[in-house]
């Protein structure tokens, strides 16, 4: 009986130092580790400890953002993150964080909502090419899960992209103004693997390349071939869908630059972003790819507005677009000496008054299926 | 501040623990009481005041009564004016404007919202076990301003309960022995009740908005959300109760259990018993036997009874659906009382079982939908998608899939059989010790990396 007690004893006191261990070593880490401003894991800014005020504390935004502080500042955060991530995977929820853990190495977002925005979006387009006397292009990149449905886990929501796309190509197949560049074939129907990253949600270079293809059969011009190409590859990229899910233990890809033969990819580049206006002379900035978004080589990333002049000829293209076509637009510098390429996201001036004032000769459209689905920022006017 | 916090964890109690265990024995109790407002105060910085106010009221009360016997119900019927004039103007003056206003007089009322003190329901009905108790000679009276002020502002069962009584907890206040084993013993309770609050409440909770929200979840849908619902509030409360009960012990202190797998209930009458069961004792003895329990005749048992539960009722919120939720669940206790208990003795416990869950259950429903929650039109929508048969959506279904494994993990901690299993054949075996300390580490690991992750973290108990 004594001994069963004292191992009683001995237990309880283990049981008890882990704890306490466990506790204090948190707390003394918290005090003494340095704090961090960003995490290289989620790609974004960590909270900084809030500043005392009797007011900030009154209100109870003190304690609320002392806690997001402890939870950005965590000693081990992106372990923590990781474990969490992989434990809801293990209990079955797959896809709780917005993306899916798929087969081959795929981190692959869940279709967007269903209830969307996508009738409201297409009358602006529409509305919009009735009124204009310019030819107009309009290319639709579908989501990376229905390129890669044989990947998705089991218990996946369905990819509608191909219905959208259906849509879009019904719309204006007659239209003698529009002409939508249809990726339904080439895209969804194709075993190519290498349409987009693992790692992140945007097409890569060999994607935009398969829709710049695309582009000049459509207008008559000459199909590109890769040979035309010298083509850099950076290993190493940790993209969004990697970032979101915290799946940790998922391979980097790899970054692939085409710069054409001919001229190397140079152009001048004119990056407006409020009043600050930055300028440079290639379309691709390589000291991006030190940084966690590598896919913001592709003419910086996401700005306001965004001018290239390559001078191949007198034409002069402006695109409304989201992230996809920062990839794409290098191939399409080949053809318009010319291109002004907006994000109405953080674009609010008017479309119309813009083309006079820049001259514009073309308009191209350049949207994922998500945003023509989802976006509240197109406005067209 | 909420025990499953980060700030909860890594700064309040190691801060709090060394300096209690440093200081020595005498000034405990005052060391205890500062980090009991500190920890209020973190959440309610300026209703601290309010309960503070609360406790000096009282605890003055309690010395008038026991000094003057002569005047002493007028002393105890002033403190409890007080008291519930608190709790009524914080809790219930919005709702009871709101419904005045609909009757003409009333019309130019002004809408006015007043924030709800944490915990008020809570803290108010300790305190009036106090004076209660000493009024009638049940406990001593407490002439210490500072044992007094722990007692009630103890911050393990401050915020949301269990809702501990004056006396059982006044000889703790005094001699309490802290030990190794009981410290241990803490550790194991917080650390459950820990992982049924952030591992089961929190996911479960999330299910249970994903499918409420969802456009179309069908019958089956809107039956497992309410499902998950039922579940997340059952480990949502009994987790802090747990947590509490843990925390109590790591200080000295021992409370009572408050739940005790309520879901096995083979009657509501039985539910009760195991469900909150510091707030149905509470009731039991200063309301329902005050009132004359059952010996006033049949008549009178079954008002008595329908009164304690409206008030148990309208004591989780300042809202109609928590009445009728109280009501509801009062007309079920008179029926089984007068002839369904007989009725279900007769049949087999499965039966019993599937007739009280399926009966909590759509309490739940009821209770969910507060006017915070959409009120009575929300409610009559579930309830249509609930009985309409329609098919659910591929997404609730999808929802459904993912969540699973959950439910079921769920289902099976609403039940003894872990427990079962752990008395008999770990408990006191070679492997025990190696068991528990890694469930112990991993709920650690576990639960961190979910709230360093995760921002859905409410307690569902705070708003009461």
């Amino acid at each position: 009986m004594n001994e069963k007690k004292q191992k009683g004893r001995i237990s309880a006191v283990i049981i008890s130092v882990i704890f306490l261990a466990f506790i204090f070593a948190g707390c003394l880490l918290y005090v003494f580790l340095p704090k961090k401003d960003y995490s290289e894991t989620e790609k974004r800014y960590l909270a900084s400890a809030p500043s005392l005020s009797w007011s900030s504390v009154k209100s109870g935004e003190f304690s609320e953002d002392f806690e997001k502080f402890l939870a950005d500042q965590t000693p081990f955060r992106s372990f923590f993150v990781s474990v969490n991530s992989y434990f809801e995977y293990l209990k079955g929820n797959n896809g709780s964080s917005g993306v899916y853990l798929c087969k081959n190495g795929w981190l692959i977002e869940k279709p967007f909502d269903e209830s969307n925005r996508f009738d409201k979006n297409l009358k602006e387009i529409k509305d919009f090419t009735e009124k204009t006397n310019l030819p107009v292009t309009l290319i639709a990149v579908p989501e990376k899960g229905a390129l890669y449905e044989k990947y998705l886990p089991k218990n996946s929501l369905k990819f509608e992209d191909e219905k959208y796309i259906n849509t879009l190509a019904d719309e204006f197949e007659k239209s003698e103004k529009v002409d939508f560049i249809n990726l339904g074939d080439s895209f969804l129907k194709s075993e190519n693997e290498t349409y987009f990253y693992k790692t992140d949600h945007h097409w890569t270079s060999d994607g935009a390349f398969e829709a710049y293809r695309l582009f000049c059969l459509s207008k008559g011009l000459k199909e590109p071939k890769e040979c035309d190409y010298n083509v850099e590859t950076y290993p190493g990229f940790y993209g969004t869908s990697y970032s979101t899910s915290c799946y940790t233990l998922t391979k980097p890809d790899e970054v692939k630059i085409y710069t054409c033969k001919e001229n190397g990819g140079k152009a001048k580049v004119t990056v407006t972003e409020g009043k600050k206006v930055t300028e440079s002379d290639d379309m691709f900035f390589r000291n991006r790819l030190d940084e966690g978004d590598k896919y913001t080589v592709f003419l910086d990333g996401n700005h306001t507005r965004v001018d290239v002049k390559s001078g191949v000829n007198g034409k002069k293209l402006l695109i409304i677009k989201d992230s996809f076509a920062h990839c794409l637009a290098p191939f399409l510098a080949e053809q318009y000496g010319e291109i002004v390429m907006i994000d109405q996201r953080y674009y609010n001036g008017s479309v119309s008054k813009l083309i006079e004032e820049e001259k514009i000769d073309e308009i191209a459209f350049i949207y994922g299926v998500n945003t023509l689905a989802e976006s509240r920022d197109i406005s067209l006017y | 501040m909420v025990f499953s916090s980060l700030m909860f964890m890594y700064v309040f109690l190691p801060v709090v623990l060394a300096f209690y265990y440093i200081i020595p024995k005498k000034f405990r109790n005052l060391f205890l009481l500062a980090a009991d407002l500190f920890f209020y105060g973190w959440g309610e910085p300026v209703l601290v005041s309010l309960m503070a106010a609360s406790i000096v009221i009282n605890y003055i009360a309690g010395i008038l009564i026991s000094k003057n016997q002569s005047r002493k119900k007028a002393v105890l019927a002033v403190s409890i004016i007080i008291d519930l004039g608190m709790l009524a103007f914080f809790k219930y003056a919005g709702f009871i404007a709101d419904n005045l206003r609909i009757i003409l007089p009333f019309a130019a009322i002004p809408s006015f919202t007043i924030p709800l003190p944490i915990g008020i329901s809570f803290y108010t009905f300790q305190i009036m076990s106090y004076t209660i108790d000493v009024y009638r000679g049940d406990t001593e009276v407490q002439r210490n301003l500072i044992d007094f002020g722990t007692y009630v502002s103890l911050f393990p069962q401050l915020i949301a309960g269990p809702i501990v009584k004056y006396r059982d907890v006044a000889p703790m206040l005094k001699g309490r022995r802290e030990n190794i084993e009981m410290f241990s013993k803490g550790v194991k309770l917080f650390l459950l009740g820990l992982a049924k609050k952030v591992l089961l409440a929190n996911p479960l909770g999330l299910m249970w908005d994903s499918l409420r929200t969802a456009d179309s979840p069908g019958s089956f849908g809107a039956f497992m959300g309410i499902l998950a619902f039922s579940m997340q509030i059952y480990f949502d409360f009994s987790g802090y109760s747990d947590m509490a009960r843990g925390l109590g012990n790591m200080f000295g202190f021992e409370f009572f259990i408050n739940f005790d797998y309520p879901y096995i209930s083979q009657s509501i009458t039985e539910f009760w018993r195991r469900w909150h069961i510091s707030l149905g004792t509470w009731f039991r003895e200063y309301v329902y036997i005050p009132l004359g329990g059952n010996r006033k005749g049949k008549v009178r048992t079954v008002i008595n009874l329908l009164i304690v539960w409206m008030l148990t009722g309208l004591w989780h919120g300042a809202s109609w659906n928590f009445l009728l939720w109280g009501l509801y669940f009062g007309i079920i206790l008179v029926l089984e009382k007068t002839f369904l208990l007989k009725i279900l003795d007769k049949l087999p416990k499965a039966i019993r079982r599937v007739y009280s869950l399926i009966l909590i259950v759509l309490g739940w429903v009821l209770f969910y939908f507060s006017d915070d929650a959409g009120g009575f039109p929300a409610l009559g929508e579930f309830v249509k998608t609930l009985f309409s048969f329609s098919p659910a959506s591929s997404f609730a279904i999808h929802t459904i899939v993912s969540y699973l494994p959950l439910m079921a993990a769920g289902a099976v901690c609403s039940t003894p059989l872990i427990r079962r299993i752990y008395e008999k054949r770990i408990k006191g075996r070679k492997l025990c010790s190696a068991a528990e300390i890694v469930s112990e580490a991993a709920v650690l690991v576990l639960c961190t990396a979910s709230l360093v992750s995760a921002e859905y973290n409410p307690f569902l108990y705070f708003k009461f």
